[in-house]
């Protein structure tokens, strides 16, 4: 009996994830085969795989995933590149240098539903600062209401305000953690800063800049608030990303067995990129 | 753990063994539970807003028998809590300011309001009817297909058979058949609760701009007739383009297109363009192949214009929820456009807008007379009540709040704090009502009793219960139009054929109880 002693301990843990994680998945996963839209008095009809069926042909979920993919692509190669040179300004020293790590990381604090609304009132058209200053000086007219390009930019630009310093971070300690010695040695090589950049820093920080990926990637396919408060969607389902579709489908119009079919979905989507990423991750780590 | 007592690959295997059996036993276990809702937790967060100039507080005085009745009967519901969900209306937060501490006073029953945003107050509703919690005593209502849907679903109790069973509760002199919009709220002879806010969604303009001599005279000169204010669309779509003016900060028209309010928008215009009920059929079809008119030529021709109307409104007007067309309106860069009228108080607040307090005039509302068959003025009659939720513990309690919150006393008081709320017949048809016309000159009360005494008040929405799916559907193709991504045909062609095939998968029509 002694042998088994560890997994009796573990029982009370194991009990309560899976009571935390598994019965909603399994619940979810149940409620998918149903036709359940809770306005309806209709009694919940076990449908088979008619939902997933649906979905195939779904176009507004095929856009949806599209529009989401394309949001989280190109944030985190943004991310990714800015806040590499971020980072290399965070590793000099220069007067002032505390204050502007302390501004840097205020975005990390604040609530995404207020990043959401801040960016709502800076780049409301007729009220924002930024559309009226970019129209007055620069005869540039910002449109987030009624351009669907300048609506998904905008999303773009909000969430790599939101998440840059904590790619910055993220890369500044990959940078920090390169020996001295390698680049006192190149340096006494007369290796140029292009060449340094691509054949030293690079290789040594690849590790972090997976792992960025990796996290942003997650983040920037689960993505709700902030682009709820700022556009709520549009214009014309511009930055209706899978989250957004996902949060109408259930809490508008009540589509419960539909929504759960597209939870599942979006669940093993994220799992799949995740793990394709991890595997990356540990590849270069190894 | 000693080296060789560590968990090794088959023991993490049979570790997940356990974990999928554990999983297994509680998705049973929910299984079991069919039909229930998902339990979630509601986060609760009463808000407790100011309502700027739009009242005093009530005095005793005021209120004689019905007081005197409720400190009498009120004795066994001392102590318990009524907490209500609602939309953050002005006549919600009128009652929670000026009203609910002299009730409290009277019976020592604590009234809870959280108010919340339209959605949020739906959701919330609806998750506590599902899951039957009894978070809530009093759901926030107002429209006739949620009324339908919460006593199809069983969220809501009856409140003339609760008044029945609660004779001893009701106060003799409490007439809620007075209550104009109780015929909104009534669904299979059932009443969902007492209307205690009823107003219009109407066209109004400034009237200091449409009175200006230079302004007449301007306008004369550009397109030949008299400057006033518009009873069609057409004359609607001039003085919107004589009135915009960027330069000034000035425009000609304001609406509410915002993903979570073009709703009732799209759904209001379509009936001035003689489409009602939103163009579904009663038996939930809405395309006109299929006996509804949400693709119809009136349709198409009301989206046209709508889009059409949106250049002349204030910059970024395509994602204007009411709240921004409210302050557009308080901060006088609008001439003409819709209001909810009660929101008079707010958009004619001396101090914030003096430039347009005193200045606001109701029009009965404007239609197209191409496509509206009558030669009468039509305007959106909205209201809300408050409902008793089945699962509330403390009904009695909320049925004496019913009262107090919707008796001829307090509407007197809302219609004179809220300049443009009107719930009583009686009291539209008494002197007060042109009293508080001549002194706020706004002339809503005479507009609401015009519209009521002609039959023309529209109550668009037909009570279907799955109506918001339809919603859902209808909005995201007309984003697509405003978005400039389809056309208005385009757009009603695909959401009409794709509501009808929703209901269809919804197996309608062979639902039952209808």
């Amino acid at each position: 009996m002694a042998k088994f002693r560890p997994w009796y301990l573990l029982i009370p843990a194991v009990g309560l994830l899976a009571f935390i994680d598994l019965a909603p998945f399994f619940y979810t996963l149940y409620l998918s085969f149903q036709r359940w839209i809770m306005i309806s008095p209709n009694p919940v009809t076990y449908i088979g795989f008619d939902n997933y069926q649906f979905l195939v042909n779904d176009a507004e979920f095929l856009n949806a995933f599209v529009r989401g993919v394309n949001f989280a692509v190109i944030s985190i190669i943004i991310q990714l590149v800015a806040g590499l040179g971020t980072a290399f300004i965070m590793c000099r020293k220069f007067r002032g240098a505390a204050l502007f790590k302390v501004i840097l990381v205020l975005p990390l604090a604040i609530a995404p539903v207020a990043i959401g609304s801040m960016w709502r009132l800076m780049m409301f058209p007729g009220v924002g600062p930024i559309p009226y200053y970019l129209e007055h000086y620069l005869g540039f007219e910002w449109n987030l209401t009624g351009n669907s390009e300048m609506a998904f930019a905008t999303t773009i630009l909000m969430d790599t305000w939101h998440w840059l310093p904590l790619a910055a971070l993220i890369l500044l300690s990959g940078i920090a953690g390169i020996s001295p010695s390698i680049l006192e040695s190149a340096m006494l090589d007369g290796v140029s800063s292009w060449q340094k950049l691509r054949f030293i820093y690079l290789p040594l920080i690849r590790f972090e800049m997976l792992f960025v990926v990796l996290l942003r990637g997650m983040d920037a396919f689960r993505i709700f608030d902030e682009i709820w408060m700022l556009t709520g969607g549009g214009p014309g389902g511009a930055t209706r990303y899978l989250s957004v579709s996902l949060y109408t489908l259930i809490l508008k119009a009540w589509d419960i067995g539909y929504g759960a079919a597209v939870s599942i979905v979006y669940l093993y989507v994220i799992i799949v990129l995740c793990w394709a990423l991890y595997q990356a991750v540990m590849r270069v780590s190894d | 753990l000693s080296e060789e007592k560590k968990v090794d690959r088959r023991g993490y295997l049979k570790v997940g063994a356990v974990v999928v059996v554990a999983g297994a036993a509680a998705g049973g276990y929910m299984i079991g539970q069919t039909g229930k809702a998902p339990q979630t937790t509601t986060v609760t967060e009463t808000v407790t807003e100011t309502v700027a100039g739009t009242g005093t507080a009530t005095q005793p005085s005021q209120y004689g028998d019905i007081e005197e009745f409720l400190s009498k009967v009120s004795g066994p519901y001392k102590g318990q809590t009524v907490r209500i969900a609602n939309e953050s209306t002005a006549s919600g937060m009128w009652l929670n300011e000026f009203i609910r501490p002299r009730f409290e006073e009277l019976t020592g029953i604590k009234i809870e309001y959280e108010f919340l945003g339209w959605d949020d107050a739906m959701r919330k509703e609806r998750l506590d009817g599902a899951q039957k919690s009894g978070t809530y005593e009093l759901y926030y209502i107002d429209e006739e297909e949620i009324a339908a849907e919460f006593f199809e679903n069983g969220y809501i109790v009856d409140w003339n058979a609760f008044a029945a069973q609660h004779k001893d509760l009701l106060w003799p002199g409490y007439n809620v058949a007075d209550l104009i919009a109780v015929k909104y709220f009534t669904y299979k002879g059932m009443l969902a609760g007492a209307p205690f806010e009823h107003f219009l969604r109407t066209i109004v303009y400034r009237s200091d701009l449409f009175n200006d001599p230079n302004e007449k005279a301007d306008f004369k000169a550009k397109y030949g007739r008299e400057l006033q204010p518009p009873t069609t669309y057409d004359e609607y779509a001039q003085t919107a383009e004589f009135f915009t003016r960027p330069d000034e900060d000035l425009y000609g028209h304001v609406c509410q297109p915002n993903p979570m309010s073009l709703p009732c928008d799209i759904l209001i215009g379509l009936a001035t363009y003689g489409v009602s009920g939103g163009g579904y059929t009663l038996g939930r079809r809405s395309s006109v192949k299929n006996g509804g008119m949400l693709d119809s030529e009136n349709a198409i021709a009301w989206l046209t214009r709508y889009i059409n109307l949106l250049p002349y409104g204030p910059k970024g007007v395509e994602n204007f929820t009411w709240d921004d067309e409210g302050a557009a309106w308080s901060a006088g860069r609008v001439a003409q456009g819709w209001v909810w009228t009660e929101n008079f108080a707010y958009i004619e607040d001396q101090e914030k807008s003096p430039k347009v307090a005193g200045n606001v005039m109701c029009t009965p509302g404007i239609t197209e007379p191409k496509y509206y068959r009558y030669s009468t003025p039509y305007a959106y009659s909205d209201a809300g009540c408050m409902a008793m939720a089945a699962s509330g513990p403390s009904k009695e309690a909320a049925f004496l709040w019913q009262q107090y919150a919707t008796c001829q006393q307090t509407n007197e008081a809302q219609m004179k704090a809220l300049k443009g709320v009107a719930p009583r017949a009686s009291m539209l048809a008494s002197p007060l009502a042109d009293q508080l016309d001549a002194q706020y000159k706004t002339n809503a009360y005479a507009m609401i009793r015009r519209l009521a005494t002609e039959g023309n008040l529209m109550g668009p929405f037909f009570p279907i219960a799955e109506e918001p799916v339809a919603r859902d559907i209808l909005w995201k193709h007309v984003e697509d139009a405003i978005a400039g991504k389809a056309t208005p045909k385009e757009v009603l062609s695909a959401a009409a054929t794709e509501i009808d095939d929703k209901w269809k998968t919804m197996g309608w029509p062979d639902l039952k109880g209808y």
